[in-house]
């Protein structure tokens, strides 16, 4: 029972081992032969089933199973569902509702052996009664042909209300259950917590469509449950099909199946293939459904509408070209069901065809042109993926794919015009370009139409089904037929009869008459031979017609080739040049073994695989959990033979090289023989080279790792250039969630099995480490851009476990840079930034202490300042003597510290016990801001006056007129110093170090008890002393000081920057100059990870969206203040996005401005090339030009669209000297423009 | 949840399913456009600067205010993050529900926007054998309190003369 119970809770998105939960995911039901004998089956001995007396089972089953106890998580839910909703509502004495058929819980009350014959053998018996099955459903009944109500009966549901109310049976067919409104709103309500909350009820209190499209979101997930799900889904689907919500819900749900998770389109094809068989009228409707979507979107295209699915009833995605390309594949993997499939040949070809002239006549590539073209051609195969064996529709397909071929792939206009977008400037072959692709896609596709072993064999277990269900039909009416002629001519009555049968014949949905169910002893299968089922399916198989799908002209689709409507975010990717980073062929383990792990890129299983990735990675973002699952079992999808074993090692991979390769070596028999291990260890290799060679024999011949192939696309996207509309920290926990629950998962398969190897269990984080370490080797040659997104995602990575890493393999290759600062070289950059990345989500002394190396730890200094600038600064306002005596070297002062309270033996516990025990500190203690704080020291001589002015910012019942009068005491002190005792230089920069440096003491608990203080404490005597010292420097002086106290913790500094921003006594242009003027030996910007992104975050906080948040409740507020309201928001907006394109100008500018500086220091000039071939032991100022140059296309890839004219990027990128670097930048734009 | 037939699985850029159960009408609506995110089952060691860090990877963090006990003005395990714009709410939620910070799995969920007095636990950590919270952690989100209390930033450094140097 706990086993049943725990793979139903492993189906719910958060909890399946790897993410604890308390919600229960009920929908799943057990598999067939889980459920204890049932009461109502018992009863019955099946006559119910048979009879169809849903009553008996019903009750008998729901009431007396469910509440028996046995299902400790289905009782209540079910028990409140089935008690209330059938038994109550709909009522036991209702003919109707007896027929009521629950047909997936139906199938689990039967024992396996039971469940044969098929369930639709019920369904026909329901119509031999002669009366019209009444069901819920509301459209009258699953065949509708024939049993059409009479009268039309409208409105249907007028009388449910009242019938509800009074408690009779007379209730509508299908009606809604009643809503009450919520009586009380309010969070809390009158009467406290105890008192009863109304709640928004579900308007139907039993939903089917929900339950089934819960049962299908598993379609396919596990090859042990696809047959079972198939078979029931089927019946349900062609049971249901005829009531239009049903039908209408289902529709959409299969439509977002298909649109977003693409792999699962080959098993969802066997699932209409099948229901179609059932019920003729699902494959009809369904295929229809797909057509009209196609045609919704070119009509939109044509009447250049709204670019979203404005009905609820149809799809919740985007009007865009991925939505044809995915349901035409859909409709190709239906082919065998569409007589008219010459129409889909010829829709596709006119795809093809516009593809080719929109190439042709651009000089330049088109994005647009690739996409039709790739998405379309690698689509061809699906046409043939359930009808394999049609000769004459695979010659089409090869003419389709011969008109494809004329398609021209273009590159940029000249040689390096594609090389922005090279997320690596590798030259080893790492580096695949999307248009080298291209050029084989027609030659890929079509070689592998002999191929099609890639997809999975769904005919093998759907069509022995279909064949069950056609020749139970064939039997039945060759029956009838044989009864009709038999009784032709005997009445006039008998005669109309045989022509309304005869009608019925035509019709795929016929249904025998009563009288005509089919005994046991009756049982055609063993009768009927394979000739005989052929011919049965030719003639009762259910096949529809799709029609023209008709293409707009040219010249209206060439109004969207530049994606500004119709593009969804996956089909927006191909706007520029693409390129692939190939990773693992290049990875050194796998050279030197000279193991092929991954398809190559230009084959179609890679294309396909690398397609279909994509998409889910786009179109799942929104529930990553799921995300990383389907990712994590994709090759489930495929034909999984294809692929070696999940979390297959590399040493196994080998072995099976070594056996397709046909050698001659018994690996079992060498291991049994030899003597150079322990018996243990012997044992456990034998039984591992058992376990391979079986698994060879049983067809698992692949090296190729599915999980290389998902990681290589999801690293593709996240470093891609310029970046898609998904962001890095997506990619990050996705990849996180993946190696978590590949290990989760791996372990718990290992417990079960009784296996206990570790290495096998952390394949999915070895391949991170894998990419972690090529990254790493080939820093130099990553963008400066892609280098940030590798930090953060490295330190993101760690950060989930335990910041473990293997530093020390990294340790000689740093100190090989030599002792000698350097600031900007790409590896010490990457190293450093991850440290100081990491002191800031962690306890330094944790950090430092348990996860660097001896070598690493100089790293773990973010001191802004050394002692000598400190004391420079601090001369200002202590005296010489003073300040050398009394500032503190920020390194001792760090070293000094103990994090968080602990000492060394505790921290070396256990990660666990750190981040349970710790002993909160606030910041004034873990950073020892006092020790930077010297207004304070008795040897200061105007300490007292400082106290006071401290004392007084800290008290909020402490008048500004008192303030003032202090203020003014300590200026007078400070001014009338005679010459010799005169220490202070400014005593207008004194006044605002003191206050300034205090209110940050003050505030030094975080930064938002900082800014609650601004506003409620000490904000407007700041304003106060600021408005009375008139001086251009004074917002420098207050960045200096705020930055003096955090000397050693910075990036709180800055953020208290930002909060003094915001509070208006700060301008933004005023923090940006300063910001990069901030160290005169060096551009923090480009040396420090967390400066850029300050910098970047206090540009976009300019953007001030005004969203009002107000209470909705009062609806009466007066319309004409609406629009007011609307307005002033609307221009607010405005304004502050004119404010924020000007700072992203500024910050431009002064980028060009330290360039201009930075080549003054360059002798010899550095041409574009210099820079992309740096090596590790360059220069530091090289790689601070690399990184400049890094940044400013970051920027334009950024802010270039933002900025939307051209000219005024122009302008300001005119201001760089280096005609080079300037032309190369305005080409950037240029193209990122078009 | 109940499951929208419109999308292939659920949607994850949504309030919880214990939001979506104790919610009024008023209380969905404020949630479809709101910014402010509660985040739970925070470790004893995470600052808000911690917090700023990791939300500030999903957009622009505006505010971080760390939920703490009324008396002693420790962190309370629960924090409320209000970003710049809805979308990067839903962004947080999406992509930082249960990751991990400082060791610990953090709760990620759509608020209907904070009330100040919301800061304060409503009751006090009760610690056992093992120094983990007890119970359930949601018991500590903050309620309705009151107004504003001066004593909310607590601990404020306090003067300190600074000791002549011998």
């Amino acid at each position: 029972m706990s086993d049943d119970r725990s793979r139903k809770r492993g189906r719910s998105d958060e909890d399946d081992g790897y993410y604890p939960s308390n919600e229960f995911s009920g929908e799943y039901p057990p598999p067939n032969g889980d459920y204890p004998p049932q009461e109502g089956y018992n009863n019955n001995n099946n006559q119910g089933y048979n009879q169809n007396n849903y009553q008996g089972n019903y009750q008998g089953n729901y009431r007396g199973g469910y509440q028996g106890g046995h299902y400790g998580g289905y009782q209540n839910r079910y028990q409140n569902r089935y008690q209330g909703g059938y038994q109550n509502n709909y009522g036991g004495n209702n003919n109707g509702y007896n027929n009521y058929p629950p047909p997936q819980l139906q199938q689990h009350q039967l024992p396996p052996q039971q469940q044969q014959p098929p369930v639709y053998e019920h369904k026909y018996n329901q119509y031999n009664q002669g009366q019209p099955p009444v069901g819920d459903y509301n459209q009258g009944n699953m065949y509708n042909q024939g049993f059409q109500p009479q009268q039309q009966q409208a409105p249907p549901y007028a009388d449910a209300p009242q019938a509800y109310a009074s408690g009779t049976n007379n209730i509508p067919v299908g009606a809604p259950m009643p809503v009450q409104a919520p009586v009380r709103e309010s969070f809390a309500g009158i009467g406290g917590r105890n008192n009863k909350r109304e709640y928004y009820q579900p308007q139907e209190e039993f939903n089917k469509v929900t339950e089934l499209c819960s049962r299908l979101e598993f379609l396919g997930d596990s090859a042990f449950e696809t047959k079972m799900l198939l078979t029931q889904s089927s019946e349900t689907l062609a049971f249901c099909w005829n009531d239009l919500e049903f039908k209408k819900k289902l529709l959409q749900y299969l439509g977002a199946v298909i649109y977003e998770m693409p792999h699962k389109s080959v098993i969802f094809s066997g699932l209409i293939l099948l229901s179609n068989s059932k019920n003729g009228d699902v494959g009809k409707d369904f295929i229809d459904w797909l057509k009209h979507r196609i045609d919704e979107v070119f009509n939109a295209m044509v009447e250049d509408s709204n670019d979203n699915f404005t009905s609820k009833s149809e799809m919740a995605h985007l009007k865009s070209w991925n939505v044809i390309v995915t349901l035409l594949r859909m409709i190709g993997l239906l082919s065998s069901i569409i007589v008219d499939f010459d129409e889909i040949i010829t829709f596709t070809n006119k795809l093809i065809e516009f593809a080719i002239e929109l190439q042709n006549n651009n000089e330049n590539r088109s994005g647009l042109a690739e996409l039709i073209f790739y998405e379309v051609v690698i689509g061809i195969p699906f046409y043939l993926v359930n009808d394999q064996s049609n000769v004459e529709l695979k010659n089409k397909l090869r003419e389709l794919i011969n008109n494809a071929s004329k398609f021209q792939v273009k590159d940029g206009e000249c040689e390096f015009d594609d090389d922005y977008y090279k997320p690596i400037n590798s030259n080893n072959g790492s580096i695949v370009k999307m248009s080298d692709i291209l050029r084989n896609v027609c030659e890929a596709t079509e070689s592998y139409l002999d191929d099609m072993s890639l997809f999975m064999d769904v005919a093998s277990f759907v069509d022995p089904l279909i064949e069950t269900v056609l020749v139970e039909r064939g039997i039945k009416i060759a029956k009838v037929e044989a009864e009709r002629k038999k009784a032709a001519g005997e009445t006039e009555e008998k005669k109309e009869n045989d022509e309304v049968n005869k009608e019925q014949d035509n019709d795929d949905d016929y249904k025998p008459n009563e009288g005509e169910k089919m005994d046991d002893d009756d049982k055609p299968k063993e009768e009927t031979n394979e000739d005989e089922k052929l011919e049965i399916e030719e003639q009762f198989v259910s096949k529809h017609s799709i029609g023209e799908i008709e293409v707009p002209s040219y010249e209206v689709l060439n109004r969207y080739q530049d994606f500004s409507k119709f593009a969804s975010d996956v089909d927006k990717i191909w706007l520029h040049p693409r390129y692939f980073i190939n990773l693992f062929p290049f990875e050194s383990t796998r050279q030197q073994l000279e193991l092929e792990t991954s398809p190559s890129l230009n084959s179609y299983i890679s294309m396909i695989l690398n397609d279909d990735i994509i998409n889910v990675l786009f179109k799942l973002e929104y529930n990553r959990i799921t995300c990383s699952k389907h990712l994590l079992n994709f090759q489930a999808y495929y034909n999984h033979k294809k692929f070696a074993k999940p979390n297959s090692p590399l040493d196994k991979l080998l072995i099976i090289k070594d056996l397709n390769k046909g050698i001659d070596f018994d690996l079992i028999k060498n291991l049994e023989e030899s003597t150079d291990f322990e018996e243990e260890a012997k044992q456990q290799m034998i039984n591992s080279a058992k376990k391979i060679q079986e698994e060879y024999e049983k067809g698992f011949t692949s090296t190729w790792k599915m999980e290389e192939i998902v990681l290589k696309n999801i690293i593709n996207l996240a470093f891609l250039l310029p970046d898609s509309s998904l962001t890095l920290l997506y990619f990050e926990s996705l990849i996180a969630d993946t190696c978590g629950r590949n290990w989760t998962l791996s372990k718990r398969n290992a417990n079960n099995v009784g296996g206990n190897n570790n290495n096998d269990i952390l394949i999915f984080s070895k391949l991170v480490g894998d990419i972690f370490r090529y990254f790493y080797n080939n820093v130099e040659e990553l963008e400066f851009v892609n280098i940030n997104k590798f930090i953060n995602w490295f330190l993101f990575q760690i950060s989930n476990f335990k910041f473990e890493w293997a530093w020390e393999e990294w340790v000689n290759n740093i100190n090989e840079l030599g002792e000698a600062e350097q600031n900007y070289n790409a590896r010490i950059y990457f190293i450093k930034n991850v440290i100081h990345k990491e002191l800031l989500i962690n306890n330094y002394k944790f950090i430092k202490n348990n996860t660097l190396p001896k070598e690493f730890q100089r790293y773990a200094n973010l001191s802004l300042k050394t002692k000598e600038e400190l004391i420079e600064y601090d001369i200002k306002f202590f005296g010489k003597s003073f300040a050398d005596n009394n500032t503190i070297n920020p390194f001792d002062s760090i070293e000094g510290e103990n994090g968080n309270g602990l000492d060394d033996n505790e921290l070396n516990k256990n990660y666990e016990h750190y981040s349970t025990e710790a002993i909160v500190e606030t910041n004034t203690e873990t950073f020892k801001l006092f020790d930077n704080y010297l207004f304070n020291h008795d040897e200061h001589p105007y300490n007292e006056n400082c106290r006071d002015i401290y004392m007084n910012l800290e008290n909020i019942e402490a008048s500004i007129e008192l303030f003032e009068e202090l203020i003014n005491k300590l200026r007078e002190r400070v001014e009338n110093e005679s010459e010799e005792s005169k220490i202070v230089e400014n005593s207008d920069e004194y006044i605002i170090t003191v206050i300034i440096q205090s209110i940050c003491l003050i505030g030094s608990r975080s930064f938002s008890v900082f800014e609650e203080s601004l506003k409620k404490v000490f904000g407007e005597k700041l304003k106060f002393v600021l408005d009375s010292i008139d001086n251009d420097m004074k917002e420098e002086w207050i960045i200096e000081a705020v930055l003096r106290i955090w000397n050693n913790e910075p990036r709180i500094g800055l953020l208290f920057i930002e909060k003094l921003n915001k509070f208006g006594v700060l301008d933004t242009f005023t923090i940006i100059r300063k910001v990069w003027n901030l160290s005169s030996d060096r551009l923090l910007p480009l040396s420090e990870l967390y400066v850029s992104e300050f910098l970047e975050n206090l540009i976009e906080g300019e953007i001030y969206y005004e969203e009002d948040e107000s209470d909705d409740t009062d609806s009466n507020a007066n319309e004409g203040e609406n629009e007011e309201e609307e307005e002033y928001v609307e221009k607010v907006n405005e304004e502050s996005f004119e404010k924020y394109k000007d700072t992203i100008k500024f910050n431009f500018e002064i980028a060009i401005e330290k360039m201009n500086e930075m080549y003054i220091e360059v002798e010899n000039g550095l041409a574009i090339k210099d820079l992309k071939t740096l090596k590790a032991g360059d220069e530091d100022y090289k790689w601070g030009v690399k990184n400049m140059f890094g940044l400013l296309k970051k920027y334009i890839f950024k802010y270039g669209k933002d900025i939307g004219n051209e000219g005024e990027i122009e302008n300001i990128l005119s201001g760089l000297d280096n005609e080079e670097i300037r032309n190369e930048l305005i080409r950037l734009n240029k193209q990122l423009l078009v | 949840m109940e499951h929208d037939s419109r999308h292939a699985t659920r949607r994850q850029d949504v309030a919880s399913g214990y939001v979506l159960k104790t919610a009024t009408l008023n209380t969905l609506k404020k949630i479809s456009r709101t910014r402010t995110l509660y985040v739970g089952k925070i470790g004893p060691g995470v600052s808000e600067e911690m917090i700023y860090s990791i939300f500030t990877n999903a957009g622009n963090v505006n505010k971080v205010i760390m939920g703490v006990y009324a008396h002693t003005h420790q962190p309370a395990g629960f924090a409320f993050v209000i970003m710049n714009n809805h979308k990067d709410a839903t962004n947080a939620v999406k992509h930082l529900r249960k990751i991990r910070l400082a060791g610990n799995a953090i709760d990620v969920d759509l608020d209907e926007g904070f009330v100040e007095g919301r800061q304060y636990a409503r009751r006090e950590r009760i610690i056992n054998n093992n120094n983990n919270f007890r119970g359930n952690n949601r018991g500590n989100r903050g309620g309705y309190r009151g107004g504003y209390r001066d004593g909310r930033g607590g601990n404020r450094g306090g003067y300190r003369a600074k000791r002549r140097r011998v």
